[in-house]
Formats: C-alpha cells, structure tokens, sequence
C-alpha cells in the first residue's frame, strides 16, 4: 500500500518558540518594573563604550548581559564600571536570542534594577530577527562606518526605537555627511529618534540618558 | 549569517508538528521569506539538508516562497518598496513607515508521510 501524503497548512513564524520566549521574558521585566533596551550594531561601533560611560555617569541601579562569539573582555570593561555585567558566550552563534538572555536572567535582582542592557553581539543582520523581550531597541551608527549603513542593512534600522551616531569627536576627521546619514536614517525607519554622541567627549549624552530612563 | 540557526528551528519546529499530526517523516517543507526578513533563501536553501540529518525531515525537500515588499503610502495606498530607496513610496516619495508585506519568516506547509 503506497500512503499518500497529507498537506498540512501551518502558517506560523519559523522564530515562534522564541517568540514566546521573548514574551516571557517581557512579563518578567514587566513584573520587576525594569526597563530593558537591546543595544545592536556593528562590532567596534562603541556599543561598549557607551556602556562604559552610561554605568559610570548615571545613578541609577543598572547592569548589563553582553553578548560576544567569544572572551569575556567586554563584562570585564564594564564590570570595571562597578556595576554587574554578565558575559553570554555564544560560541559561533552570530545574536542573541531570548533563550539565552533567560538563562542568565537568573543571576540578575531584576526587582532591584532599575535598568538592564542587553548588548548585542556586533552584527547588523541576525539580532534584527530575534525579540529578546526588551522594553526598547537602540540601534547604533558610528561616523566612522559610512552614511549608507541604514540602507543597507534595512532591517536592522527598521526596528529601532532609536538610533545613535557615536563617535561623533570623530566626524570632522572622517568626513562624515551627517545630513545624508540623517536622511538615510529616515528612509530607513521613517520618523525614528536620532541621538548624536560622542562617548569620549560627553557630548549629546544627555539625550541618551533620557531614552535610558524612558524619557 | 544566522540562516542555520533559523534552518535548525525550522526542522525543530516542523519535526514537532509531524509529531502531532502522527507522521513519521515530512517530505515537503514550503516556508515564505520576506525580502525584509534579513534572512537569504539561498543560505537557508544550504543549511537545511545539514539540519535535517537524523530527523523525520532529512530528505525533505524545501520549497522556498519570496515575499517581496509592500508598505502604505497615505496617498498612493499600498505600494511595492524597493529596498534600496528605504521606506519611501515609490510613486510620490512620501515616507511609508507601516509595513504590511515583506517581513514573513514563516513556516507554510508541511508533506507529511505515515
């Protein structure tokens, strides 16, 4: 007897399981009242240093899960900070997904948080398909990296709720086109907040730090 | 390049809902992958004969759906985008920031054999 096949119609996101991962997540965020924000970019756009400088100016409890392939450099740096950063390893996996940011939410007091960061690992592409359960997604841009970027990688730009110029001591030096990245930008995710920074110098910090604390 | 990850959930997924329905192996597998997925159907066409190994969907064949790109314009409706405009409407410029097309990950259909 030869079977003949059943179609069966599923329809559902290939990503769902993390999906409702991510939504777990978010109800314990929600629960503990911290705001969470999900820091994406290319590696060595300054994700880390503005970290840096975010933990040691502001006073208010935070602490950070920073993703990397491999070493445990970036929650040495900012551990340097005082404040708690946990490193997620994640072996050749290229994001972040909900899966890992739950297992180390364990060894947070998220009730006593008043922020968490999640930093990204430093790609453009694969942390734009996976939620994490945060409250925000910045997406960072530096002078340094070309005014295209945003229309380049589309979506990684189209689901920021900010998105932040660092490096901004450097734009001078480098040449950098701020009305053409400006416009790029909003091609890219029509109306979204634009923060213009340089983490070295302090400038535009202040805007930052009022998206940190949900402003 | 997160198309073997993306394939691995797909087999994990798909392999469980063969499950359900009591089949022993899945022969089709059709998903639909928007253009503004950050997912390249050829990678994911690489990786999933290597993620289907030693499951009910090694062999399986993968037919691959391409959803292009479609967002509202307030003036002209709903428009196909072109990505490397970013979200403008093609036809008057105007921004187009709501998506209504072109984002899908999704799993389809399933072949499913007793």
């Amino acid at each position: 007897m030869v079977n003949t096949p059943r179609i069966v119609s599923v329809r559902q996101g290939i990503l769902k399981k993390n999906d409702e991962l991510a939504a777990e997540n978010r109800a314990r965020f929600a629960a503990a009242g911290v705001r969470v924000i999900n820091l994406a970019s290319s590696p060595g756009a300054g994700k880390t240093a503005l970290l840096e400088r975010t933990l040691r100016d502001l006073e208010i409890p935070m602490a950070v899960a920073v993703g990397d392939l491999a070493t445990e450099n970036d929650a040495a740096r900012l551990r340097s900070t005082g404040k708690q950063a946990v490193q997620i390893v994640t072996g050749t996996v290229c994001h972040l997904d909900a899966q890992m940011v739950q297992g180390v939410l364990p060894r947070f007091d998220l009730e006593r948080l008043e922020v968490l960061f999640l930093e990204n690992v430093g790609n453009l592409v694969c942390p734009s398909s996976y939620d994490l359960g945060e409250s925000a997604r910045a997406v960072l841009l530096s002078v340094t990296e070309g005014e295209d970027k945003p229309l380049k990688y589309p979506t990684m730009f189209n689901t920021a709720d900010l998105v932040v110029i660092t490096k901004a001591d450097l734009a001078e030096a480098v040449g950098f086109d701020r009305e053409l990245a400006l416009e790029n930008i909003d091609r890219a995710r029509p109306g979204v907040p634009v923060v213009e920074l340089s983490s070295r110098t302090g400038t535009g910090l202040e805007a930052w730090y009022r998206f940190v604390r949900g402003g | 390049m997160h198309e073997t990850s993306i394939a691995l959930e797909l087999v994990r997924s798909a392999g469980e809902i063969a499950s359900r329905y009591g089949a022993c192996r899945v022969s089709k597998v059709g998903v639909r992958i928007g253009v503004l997925s950050s997912v390249v159907p050829e990678a994911l066409e690489f990786a999933f004969p290597g993620a289907a190994l030693g499951t009910a969907l090694e062999g399986a064949v993968l037919q691959i759906e391409r959803v292009g790109a479609v967002a509202c314009c307030a003036e002209c409706g709903e428009v196909e985008i072109r990505l490397e405009r970013g979200l403008r409407c093609p036809l008057c410029g105007r921004p187009t920031p709501r998506i209504v097309q072109g984002e899908e990950l999704e799993l389809d259909t399933l072949e499913l054999e007793e």
